[in-house]
């Protein structure tokens, strides 16, 4: 449900932008252990990335071609399933090569995800 | 060796049995205590209690932004019944198009510098917090939102983690900044069992600590009423 709506939940323009879901409904171990988070392929016009939650909060952020984070990561509350969490828009790096990466930062316990992009 | 049995008495061979039944069972017990509602969890998404009060369609994208603030907005949120401080022409540029019916030119400024800048919006039927960071030209607008209704049952917040370093010395700052309406003096951060407590000063709310997480959900204190 979450992943079939979230286009819709980031403002996109249709007529400028392409979406697509990534990570979707994927299962993120605690903070801090391999398998935390999850990114998108990747856009060098990616300007919008956004996280939908479920049991848990969840973050979005952006990261370059090395995974390496651009931003501090915006996050969420739990819950938000089928509207968006959070959302981050990049702007000053058109042509850069991005990705959109999600993350579960609770400490305790794993958690099911949803991410989307807009390029 | 029928015989060595038999000179074992009959109770104590009763006590090894039993010793090793309960051994067997604990080491069997230890070893899919944790393993088995993670495996459970994968096969089987598990019902939870959602605290958004979205229901999101694609008409929601589409709602015309707002001419002015809604009654409700206004009554409740101190925030909303002060001089509108636009959002910056970069955030708008960012962003392209507004959803939820969010007006930029209504919005609220919150005191929170680093490491964002951050505005509290109306829009139809829902408020949005924006987060600006700014790094040499570049940047990233970050955005929350819910429906007023939500707002005003529990508040509505923007968490920002941000990291510093690798590994061992890698070091995590986190911000809250947000909204709560007026009946509230306190809102509650809560996250893996652990919560802290914020004041709430004139309808917003700010914190900055080394939490690595964010609230999973937040929670109204309100101001006790007046006594007859």
């Amino acid at each position: 449900m979450a992943a079939a709506t979230m286009f819709f939940a980031i403002g996109a323009s249709p007529a400028q932008a392409a979406s697509e879901n990534f990570c979707t409904s994927a299962w993120l171990a605690p903070y801090g252990s391999g398998g935390d988070r999850c990114y998108s392929t990747g856009h060098t016009s990616l300007y919008n990335a956004v996280v939908v939650t479920h049991e848990r909060a969840g973050c979005v952020d952006i990261a370059n071609g090395a995974n390496e984070l651009m931003f501090s990561w915006m996050c969420g509350a739990a819950g938000s399933s089928p509207a968006t969490a959070a959302s981050i828009y990049d702007f000053g790096h058109e042509g850069v090569f991005r990705k959109g990466v999600i993350r579960n930062n609770n400490l305790s316990f794993g958690g099911w995800f949803d991410g989307a992009l807009s390029y | 060796m029928g015989g060595r049995l038999t000179l074992i008495p009959a109770g104590w061979r009763f006590g090894v049995g039993l010793l090793a039944f309960w051994l067997i069972a604990f080491g069997l017990w230890s070893l899919f205590r944790d393993s088995a509602p993670e495996q459970a969890a994968r096969h089987l998404r598990p019902a939870y209690e959602t605290q958004s009060s979205q229901k999101w369609d694609r008409s929601q994208s589409e709602l015309p932004v707002i001419p002015h603030l809604e009654d409700r907005q206004r009554a409740s949120f101190a925030v909303f019944r002060t001089s509108p401080e636009p959002l910056p022409r970069s955030m708008r540029l960012a962003m392209r198009r507004p959803a939820y019916g969010i007006n930029w030119d209504l919005a609220q400024r919150l005191p929170i510098k680093h490491p964002a800048r951050a505005w509290a919006a109306p829009g139809d039927g829902y408020i949005c917090i924006f987060t600006l960071q700014v790094r040499r030209g570049s940047g990233a607008v970050g955005a929350t939102c819910d429906t007023t209704g939500g707002a005003l049952d529990r508040g509505l917040a923007a968490t920002l983690l941000t990291e510093r370093g690798i590994g061992a010395f890698q070091k995590i700052s986190r911000a809250i900044v947000g909204i709560a309406p007026d009946r509230a003096h306190e809102i509650v951060a809560e996250a893996s069992g652990a919560a802290v407590r914020i004041a709430v000063v004139d309808g917003v709310f700010v914190r900055h600590d080394a939490v690595p997480s964010p609230p999973d959900r937040l929670r109204l204190v309100e101001t006790a009423g007046p006594t007859n």
